[in-house]
């Protein structure tokens, strides 16, 4: 029996199922667990708050439509520095597919000094590397997980590697979920001839293959419980533009909460679980990014070759990792300091500029807090070590650049003109105010974190929480800690592994 | 002139003229497109941004608000001094916004030389 794909927005009143499993979210996580429990003969829904889109028309959509259509809240989404932090603007997908759509298709394992880390000092016997690398194995087989070969790389890559040999480090190349990428450096915005495997080219359709029903346009504000365990969700049907619209209620077996480290704690709070341990929506890490561009004589137009192809761990140790990078014309030009004559002055030199990013392997310091309406308003108060890791950070990228053989250098600080070697000999980036600093996050994680025991964690190995029975979290908030590497791929992992968990235990009786 | 296009109008001006009133125009639509359909909470950042800019940024600078009442020049000049100012959040979430859409017009992009695939720029 095969699903389908529906349209909230189309169905006409309120929606009222029954099922076996209902997932609310859409993204890697959901859409494993999805396709597991559909294939293993369960009856499955999935709730997902933003719309459908064919994946051609989202290929063909121009970054602003992207940006409206398939980005949350129009890219507005941010956490907000305290102290000497940066304000953090985060970047989620909200459509079918989730963030799995706008991702760079960067694939890391989970590395294996944090599984050891989890398995030991924190005593998550489970996550070991070795119990782990079957569910790594089957997700990489799933979404075709591929070396990017050195000739996708951009100009703007290849001149950055040529600096960092000069200073004595390499660059490795990145694995993606790719087939047939032919580097369009649009990965952020929906990869415009769908050569990226995100979700919605490979595990939903294996759910719907297998009987799994997908409800876009649905936002589920809380988890209904009855006889003290999770029987199902409610919430609003959306009309196109996110207007509330009929009432919605799915009674389930079982309920999953796959709505990322942003949402799933909301949707808790709102259904009154998880208050005993008191860290629900807190331990928030974002891995907090950035990029430094570099100036060059000749033209880079670093927009043509992949987005993403490679990365250096070399500053591992100082809990850095850098990563190619690269945006959009338009996006790159919004870099460029000033206004008016000047800054248009700035923008004529794009195709003389080469981007690198990367990005910190925070402590944490991000925390949820309930905002007016829908959206909660998030905190971000970066530890110490931290803030000096971003100066660090920023100056390996820039003395890459000049090593290159850069003209100038642009930080990512927020009115700075472009630097010459001199002029970044002098800057003391420790006293720039980290509020000028601007940082980007793809990788909220750890809002409900994984634990062995109530009182310090929401969820318990199986994903299960531990205040409401029979229901799961399977996203990115059951982290206990941040990763230093894109995380997709070990959500999507975790998020196998808890399927095939629920799978060992049966389904309790409908109510 | 709206907030958006005089901010938009200074932003991208050059030194012999500022962009063209068709090319304003049509950034006028396509933005208040994005805004139709961009949700609650953008729209509700978005104007708070375009109100630190219309009435704060020229306090800031010692000209008397509205922006778009101010001349072009003058418009450059509060613009460029924001940049560096605690209110610089506001300019910078509305440049990023304002960039992405006018640069997808297929002459600003050629302009500052950028290739134009088809899904980059406006048909």
């Amino acid at each position: 029996m095969t699903g389908e794909i529906h349209n909230g927005r189309s169905v006409a009143g309120d929606l009222d199922l029954s099922t076996d499993v209902v997932i609310v979210g859409s993204g890697a996580s959901g859409a494993v667990v999805a396709a597991e429990l559909a294939e293993a003969g369960q009856k499955v829904v999935v709730l997902e708050e933003g719309g459908h889109h064919l994946p051609a028309a989202m290929g063909a959509m121009r970054p602003s439509e992207s940006l409206r259509h398939v980005w949350r809240a129009g890219s507005m989404t941010a956490a907000i520095g305290i102290g000497d932090s940066p304000v953090i603007n985060v970047m989620m997908g909200r459509a079918v597919g989730g963030s799995s759509l706008l991702t760079g298709g960067v694939c890391f394992r989970i590395p294996e000094h944090k599984l050891v880390h989890w398995s030991t000092t924190l005593g998550l016997t489970e996550l070991t590397p070795a119990k782990l690398e079957p569910y790594f194995d089957a997700v990489e087989r799933a979404i075709h997980v591929e070396t990017v070969p050195e000739t996708a790389r951009s100009r703007s890559t290849v001149l950055y590697e040529d600096g960092a040999r000069k200073l004595g480090y390499r660059l490795t190349p990145l694995r993606r979920n790719t087939r047939g990428c032919e580097g369009r450096s649009k990965c952020n915005f929906v990869c415009p001839h769908q050569a990226k495997a995100s979700v919605d080219l490979t595990y939903l359709p294996r759910a719907v293959a297998a009987g799994a029903e997908i409800y876009a346009d649905c936002r589920v504000s809380r988890v209904v419980p009855h006889g003290g365990r999770a029987v199902g969700v409610s919430g609003r049907l959306l009309d196109a533009d996110g207007h509330k619209r009929g009432h919605l209620m799915v009674r389930a077996r079982r309920v999953v909460l796959a709505a990322s480290a942003w949402y799933t704690p909301l949707l808790l709070w709102n259904s009154g679980i998880g208050r005993g341990s008191g860290v629900v929506g807190r331990n928030m890490t974002l891995h907090p990014s950035l990029r430094v561009i570099g100036e060059f004589d000749e033209e880079v137009r670093g927009w043509h070759g992949a987005l993403q192809s490679a990365y250096s761990d070399a500053f591992l140790a100082e809990r850095l990792t850098l990563v190619s990078a690269f945006v959009p014309t338009s996006i790159l030009a919004a870099t460029m300091p000033g206004a008016g004559p000047a800054f248009m002055a700035r923008a004529d030199r794009i195709r003389h500029l080469g981007v690198f990013g990367g990005m910190i392997h925070d402590e944490g310091g991000g925390r949820l807090h309930r905002g007016l309406g829908r959206e909660p308003w998030v905190t971000y108060r970066m530890a110490r070590a931290d803030r000096a890791a971003l100066s660090r950070l920023i100056r390996i990228l820039a003395d890459t650049w000049f090593a290159a053989g850069a003209r100038r250098v642009y930080l990512p600080v927020f009115g700075l003109e472009g630097l010459d070697p001199s002029a970044l000999a002098t800057l003391n980036l420790d006293r720039i105010p980290a509020s000028r600093i601007e940082c980007t996050s793809q990788h909220p994680l750890g809002t409900c974190r994984m634990g062995t025991d109530r009182a310090h964690s929401v969820v318990n190995q199986d994903g299960e929480t531990w205040d409401l029975p029979g229901l799961y979290i399977v996203d990115g908030s059951t982290f206990p800690t941040s990763l230093g590497v894109n995380p997709q791929l070990g959500i999507m992992a975790m998020a196998a592994r808890a399927a095939l968990r629920m799978l060992d235990r049966p389904l309790p009786a409908a109510v | 002139m709206s907030t958006a296009t005089a901010i938009a109008e200074a932003l991208f001006a050059r030194p012999d003229a500022p962009p063209s009133a068709s090319r304003l125009a049509a950034f006028d639509v396509e933005l208040r497109l994005h805004f139709r359909h961009c949700g609650a909470f953008a729209r509700t950042v978005f104007g708070l941004a375009l109100f630190v800019l219309a009435w704060l940024a020229p306090l800031w600078c010692g000209r008397l608000p509205p922006l778009a009442r101010l001349p072009l020049a003058r418009r450059i000049a509060v613009l460029s001094k924001i940049e560096h100012s605690p209110l610089q959040a506001a300019f910078f979430a509305v440049k990023a916004i304002f960039c992405l859409i006018y640069f997808e017009d297929r002459g600003a992009a050629v302009e500052i030389g950028a290739d134009t695939p088809a899904w980059s720029v406006r048909r």
